[in-house]
């Protein structure tokens, strides 16, 4: 005797298995596939004097048609197997997506018990389910089950028993297509009964009609092998007819009336309160998307965050700085003790102390952003935003499938520009390209914390990063604008989102969030922000004649030849090297004024700064960082995508003046309004 | 029902849930609905997994970014022909 354990993944199918078969239980793959194949013996308790049975766990699949080989391993199994009962296991919290699979099992002529699994879930959200009425509906017997309180599974393998043994009888049905389709149908199965009689009494020649106007290429095959007369434009001739008369494609009129089919049988057995149908994620959607509200609403929670993060993290790095200092002091009096030779503890503490440590600094602050940003994403907010934006940036020309990309950019532009495959047409993705650089990304995020937090109360710090997300908002929408009107029309392609359900975070997830994207940071510090410090350090130390990051250093005489070009910027050439340092990757920036300001042993980094910048200056220096190509690997991946160094030439050249004009806007602007 | 999907889908983007409050359906069912539309071909789907396969994952501080937007449906050259039909 075999069971087949059948349904929909995320059904309950296991815990329904192991509490049929308990511990004896056979692991391996499915014939010629990686899908695991999971068989058992049905507990003895509930074999009594009967055959013993094995039962047989079915990959969970939505349906029976043969897209996947999930789908066709459990067709091909209930038809030539031939199990004693499938037992189908039903999600009653979610009745109608859950019956496309029973009716397509009590197409196929399956012996089957419905498993309706999670009844207290549906009961929960309001629904009655009349499972006596269900039955009668689908002509086979339904046994109510919570199967992870072990509710119901007795009476489940009783019923299976009876059914399997035949003391329970079905009732076939017949899913109704239609006058059109039916007739085809059975003109079709006329043939099949006739040209191939061994398949018809295998697969039952309605279910193989039904399969060949579907264009199922698994039946269409096995016809062609069985007879190939019948096959090419012998079946094509019929889906043909019943195209032109339905007036659309064969396959979507079945599955229409297949759903309703499962909609009448709904209808007639589920009772859902008015009150309770709409789920809470539905009501807390109808404000957070909602078209007037979504972005206001969005911005307010930026704003929050950034406010949030300075606030909790002001004492948090004065203890980092502190330990960062005692560090130092430890390492001075060790190179000391050790009689290291100057150019080695100067190497030392300028790579390690105010290259490295000073990026350190400001990591409680990045650790809070990144909790925040898990927190957002895990509670399924972030999807939500994106969302809220997409309809902005439809108004903008971008394409609406942008958001997708231009989101990941504020994780890194690197793999956002390469989720601009997604979009098919070249110019939408050339546009999306271009604009993904405008959004910062982590690491600049970075930097403005770390120059926020050096040059602003914690109070205003907020305000300053929140201000920098509202200049990238506007810069994208007004490049999107540019790019759509001088390179391409747009072409309506309209698309529908579904959205992650919300989430009440776990700690445990929101730890391991914020522990990968901090254990990134800390690694970036320690290897590649350590090893250009060095080479900074070299660049300012020779040649030896030179006074340490003096105007005769290497990167003195650099920074002095391109300083003229950032001067109406209020950077001098210590400031133009950071940045030119920052194309490497955007946390250098920090780390190279640890270098060059070369930081007093009893000053922070930011007290130095602070003392050869005004605020309005580290402002603009923040809105520079905030427009100006994000690093090499962006333009490489730009390059890549594009298949075109015009259009990484490009983006280099737009962003960097685009930068330069914000900036200079900036700088004029605040020293009109006395901020100077 | 399935190309009332498509031609309410070709009138202008949106979520599913405002998708299913404009044709009457259940959220759940019409998510089955799509996903049996993109194995007949008549939609592409999209997930947001793409920081799979990047070559700067191991240095990029977003790259363990979770799925931050959901899945996309849209219209393809096969559901376009059949709309224009």
């Amino acid at each position: 005797m075999v069971f087949a354990l059948a349904g929909n993944p995320n059904t309950g199918k296991s815990t329904v298995f192991n509490a049929l078969t308990g511990a004896h239980q056979k692991i391996g793959n499915w014939p010629g596939a990686t899908v695991e194949k999971k068989e058992g013996m049905l507990k003895k308790r509930y074999q009594k004097a009967k055959k013993p049975a094995k039962v047989v766990d079915l990959p969970g699949t939505y349906s029976l048609s043969a897209y996947t080989k999930e789908e066709l391993i459990a067709r091909d199994f209930v038809v030539h197997t031939k199990p004693d009962v499938v037992i189908d296991i039903i999600d009653a919290s979610n009745l109608e997506r859950n019956l496309y699979l029973a009716a397509q099992f009590k197409e196929l002529g399956a012996n089957l018990v419905i498993a309706l699994n999670m009844m207290d879930v549906a009961h929960r959200r309001g629904q009655k389910i009349d499972v006596k009425k269900l039955s009668e509906l689908l002509g086979c017997p339904v046994v109510p089950l919570v199967a992870d309180q072990g509710k119901g599974i007795d009476e489940l393998a009783e019923v299976s028993l009876l059914a399997a043994e035949g003391k329970i009888k079905q009732r076939p049905i017949s899913i109704n297509y239609g006058k059109d389709l039916e007739e085809e149908l059975e003109k079709l199965s006329k043939h099949i009964c006739q040209d191939i009689p061994a398949l018809a009494e295998k697969y039952g020649p309605r279910w193989l009609a039904v399969k060949i106007l579907e264009n199922d290429a698994d039946v269409i095959s096995k016809v062609c092998e069985e007879d190939k007369s019948i096959c090419g434009s012998g079946l094509e001739s019929f889906s043909k007819d019943a195209e032109e008369r339905l007036g659309e494609p064969v396959d979507i009129t079945i599955a229409s009336r297949r759903y309703g089919f499962i909609n009448g049988i709904i209808k007639s057995s589920l009772q859902k309160s008015p009150e309770e149908r709409i789920i809470r994620s539905d009501q807390i959607d109808r404000i957070i998307t909602n078209p007037l509200l979504g972005i206001p609403l969005f911005l307010l929670i930026m704003y929050a965050m950034f406010q949030l993060v300075f606030l909790l993290g002001e004492p948090l790095m004065l203890g980092v700085e502190a330990g960062i200092g005692a560090f130092a002091s430890v390492l001075v009096s060790l190179l000391h003790s050790v009689d290291s030779p100057p150019w080695f503890s100067e190497l030392l503490m300028v790579a390690l102390v105010e290259g490295v440590g000073n990026v350190l600094i400001f990591l409680p602050n990045i650790l809070l952003l990144f909790l925040a940003i898990a927190i957002l994403e895990d509670t399924g907010y972030m999807a939500r935003a994106a969302f809220v934006m997409n309809r902005a940036m439809q108004k903008i020309g971008l394409h609406g499938k942008s958001f997708i990309s231009l989101v990941l950019g504020f994780g890194c532009n690197v793999p956002a520009v390469m989720a601009a495959r997604t979009l098919k047409n070249e110019d939408d993705r050339l546009i999306t390209i271009l604009v993904n650089p405008l959004v910062p990304c982590a690491a600049r995020m970075e930097v403005f914390v770390f120059l926020a937090a050096a040059f602003f109360a914690p109070e205003a710090a907020g305000q300053v990063v929140f201000s920098l997300m509202l200049i990238s908002f506007i810069l994208i929408a007004a490049m999107g604008l540019l790019f759509r009107k001088s390179i391409a029309k747009q072409e309506k392609q309209p698309f529908v989102m579904e959205l992650p359900p919300y989430h009440v975070p776990t700690l445990k997830g929101l730890f391991m969030h914020m522990w990968q994207r901090t254990k990134v940071f800390v690694q970036k510090a320690g290897t590649f922000i350590f090893l250009v410090a060095i080479i900074m350090w070299f660049l300012a130390s020779y040649p030896q004649s030179a006074e340490y990051g003096g105007p005769e250093s290497y990167i003195g005489m650099a920074g002095h030849v391109i300083e003229p070009l950032f001067q109406p910027l209020g950077f001098d050439w210590r400031g133009t090297v950071a940045l030119i340092f920052g194309f490497l990757a955007k946390e250098v920036v920090i780390s190279a004024f640890g270098v060059l300001y070369g930081v007093a042993d009893d000053a922070s980094l930011g007290s130095t700064l602070a003392l050869a910048w005004t605020p309005l200056q580290a402002y603009v220096f923040m809105v520079f960082t905030l427009i100006y190509v994000p690093c090499f690997a962006t333009i490489a991946v730009i390059k890549q995508e594009t298949n075109s160094w015009k259009w990484a030439g490009f983006a280099i050249l737009y962003s960097t003046v685009l930068a330069w004009i914000a900036a200079f806007l900036v700088l004029h602007v605040g020293t009109a309004l006395g901020y100077g | 029902m399935l190309k009332k999907i498509l031609m309410e889908i070709d009138a202008g983007c949106g979520s599913v849930r405002e998708l299913s409050d404009r044709l009457g359906i259940d959220g759940e069912t019409l998510s089955l609905q799509l996903r049996s539309l993109v194995q007949q071909g008549y939609l592409s789907e999209h997930k947001t997994h793409s920081c799979r396969g990047c070559p700067f994952t191991a240095s990029c501080p977003g790259s363990s970014n979770s799925c931050t937007a959901g899945t996309s449906f849209s219209l393809n050259k096969k559901s376009r022909e059949l709309l224009a039909d």
